[in-house]
């Protein structure tokens, strides 16, 4: 009888189900989209990470993110190849702080991330890659992330312009995309590299500092005991990671120590605020239209048990009606959202069901809010 | 407040004089009730008896604001006795608490001034919100409920909601709701 009557007091009149609704939908769709920005920012951020063919990783021990350059010696990775049980290990250069790309449709200069490697080397498992790579052993030219942000200018295979102040050709494209930090990708070879980013004061070449190692074992199931040993054999200038303890290591950085986590962290938390409110207005409405009939039902002998258990049937229901909607309308936007802006937003299954723990959550702390006033009447007060 | 008592029973005002304790519905005795507190404490009740047999119909009469409505709500387990002794259903009201008045209730046909149905379910469901109360069966209740609508001559709106009904009819749904339990208690019919 509870489950019928918290149903009927919902649905009894379709125009305040409809406004009832579209709150919640509005606060649903508000979480929805800040965490998907703060998941769509933790996952373009190791993005790149996800596609280099390796088991363990080098990377200097100082790092404490991708981005900012923090380069180790060339050595180490040598060192490592050496180890028995390391089959492959290949250096990865990266420079995001001295590229400069000039837009080759529109000559405006922009910074982007270059990803230097051997040709002959497969340090990324993205086909596209492997089947164009050799192509970059002509010097001065370019792989160009065909997802960089438009005003990178995604100029066609053939098209010449500067990087750095020099010539360079884009012969082919990838595809990777922007994150927060990066607004767009090349790649090119090593050479290419050394000949862009050479300090002309330095004595040393600029391949002799690696941003990261990329090593291949031979037994997949051996890698934590390799990697405990490549720690002890290369010293403490280098950390050696597993890939899940490096994607782990950059989404910590974008999680714990930007500024942009907390951001879309605290939108998530106003918008779950915003929706215990709209929802409490709209359960405490509801009720206090019907006090007298509850006042009744008390003065008939049904205990304040009942009451609290119909307004939670009632919350219930409201999340669900305002979930499936809102879950239509978020799925919508993210694609919006993705073609738009060429952010990765995704609507996983565990966030699916997260934001509809979420959202009963929200209605049934309304609706314990809302109960008080229905339970606080006096059955006397209905003659 | 006059109380006019009728019963089945030849010479009601003799039989309930002799009648025993027991036997009463309701045996109210020297009750006092005061509203509000401190220097606001107003006396509304003074040295009020009623006894009630079973099957008798009372109607109680008196000038608006002489406490009628305050004895029914004390009657009805509606509200804590203050001082004297009411009775009710061989239980003395006076002393229990909110969840022990609740109880009580549970054994008491009400039927309000005010109808309050619920607007968003049928004449059916609202009766049955009642009835579910008294642990009936689901099919008898079924029945019983249609028999009782039926002979209220609601027969053919057992499935309409309050806002379909006329004041009369909605007003016969209000008192088959509280058939659920007997004895009834009405308040300005
Ligand atoms: N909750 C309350 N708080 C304070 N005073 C009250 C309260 N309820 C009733 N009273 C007072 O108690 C007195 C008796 O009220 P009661 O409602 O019992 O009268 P009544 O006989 O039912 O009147 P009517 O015929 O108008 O319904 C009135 O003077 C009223 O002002
Ligand atoms: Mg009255």
């Amino acid at each position: 009888m509870r489950v019928l009557l918290a149903w009927r007091n919902l649905t009894a009149s379709k125009k305040r189900l409809a406004i009832s609704t579209s709150g919640i939908v509005f606060a649903v769709v508000l979480m929805f989209m800040q965490i998907g920005f703060r998941n769509a920012l933790l996952d373009s951020s190791v993005e790149m990470m996800s596609y280099l063919n390796g088991n363990l990783f080098l990377i200097s021990s100082t790092k404490y993110r991708l981005l900012t350059n923090d380069p180790f010696p060339l050595r180490r990775v040598h060192q490592a190849r050496g180890i028995p049980g390391v089959t492959e290990a290949w250096p990865l250069y990266i420079e995001t702080e001295a590229a400069v790309w000039k837009n080759p449709l529109e000559r405006s200069s922009h910074a982007i991330r270059v990803l230097g490697f051997d040709p002959n080397d497969e340090v990324f498992t993205l086909p596209v890659v492997r089947d164009q790579q050799r192509v970059l052993l002509r010097p001065d030219t370019v792989l160009l992330d065909d997802r960089s942000r438009d005003f990178v200018g995604i100029a066609p295979p053939g098209t010449k312009t500067e990087l750095t102040g020099r010539s360079i050709e884009i012969v082919g494209h990838f595809t990777l995309g922007a994150d927060f930090a990066v607004d767009g990708n090349l790649m090119t070879s090593d050479r290419t590299f050394e000949r862009l980013f050479r300090n002309a004061h330095a004595m040393t070449s600029r391949l002799a500092l690696v941003e990261i190692g990329v090593l291949r074992v031979s037994d997949a199931e051996r890698i934590v005991p390799l990697q405990t040993e490549l720690q002890k054999a290369l010293g403490h200038d280098v950390a050696v990671l597993t890939r899940p303890e490096f994607m782990a290591f950059e989404r910590r950085y974008w999680e714990k120590a930007s500024p942009v986590g907390f951001v879309f962290g605290l939108g998530t938390v106003v918008g779950f605020v915003v929706g215990v409110m709209i929802c409490y207005q709209i359960l405490f409405t509801d009720l206090s239209d019907q006090l007298p009939q509850f006042a009744t039902l008390k003065a008939i002998g049904y205990d304040n048990g009942f009451l609290r258990r119909m307004v939670l049937v009632q919350s219930m229901l409201l999340s669900i009606f305002g979930y499936v909607p809102a879950l239509g309308l978020s799925f919508l936007l993210y694609k919006l959202i993705s073609v738009l802006a060429g952010l990765q937003m995704r609507l996983s299954g565990s966030l699916i069901v997260v934001m509809f723990c979420l959202t009963v959550v929200m209605c049934v702390l309304s609706g314990s809010l809302a109960v008080r006033k229905v339970l606080s009447t006096d059955p006397a007060e209905v003659f | 407040m006059n109380v006019v008592t009728s019963s089945s029973q030849p010479n009601p005002g003799v039989a309930k004089a002799v009648k025993a304790a027991d036997e009463l519905v309701v045996n109210v005795q020297g009750l006092n009730h005061y509203f509000g507190e401190g220097e606001n404490r107003k006396q509304v009740l003074f040295n009020n008896t009623l006894q009630v047999g079973p099957g008798e119909l009372v109607i109680m009469t008196g000038p608006s604001g002489s406490g009628k409505t305050t004895l029914l709500t004390l009657v009805g387990a509606l509200r804590s006795s203050q001082e004297g002794s009411n009775c009710v259903l061989g239980k003395e009201l006076k002393g229990l608490g909110a969840k022990q008045l609740n109880e009580v209730r549970r054994q008491i046909g009400f039927i309000f001034q005010m109808h309050n149905l619920f607007d968003s379910l049928t004449a059916f469901e609202n009766v049955k919100m009642s009835m579910e109360l008294h642990g009936h069966k689901s099919r008898d209740m079924r029945r019983e409920i249609i028999k009782i609508l039926s002979r209220l001559g609601l027969g053919e709106r057992i499935y309409y909601k309050p806002r379909q009904l006329s004041g009369g009819q909605r007003q016969r749904v209000a008192f088959t709701t509280s058939l659920g339990s007997f004895p009834a208690v009405s308040d300005s019919v």
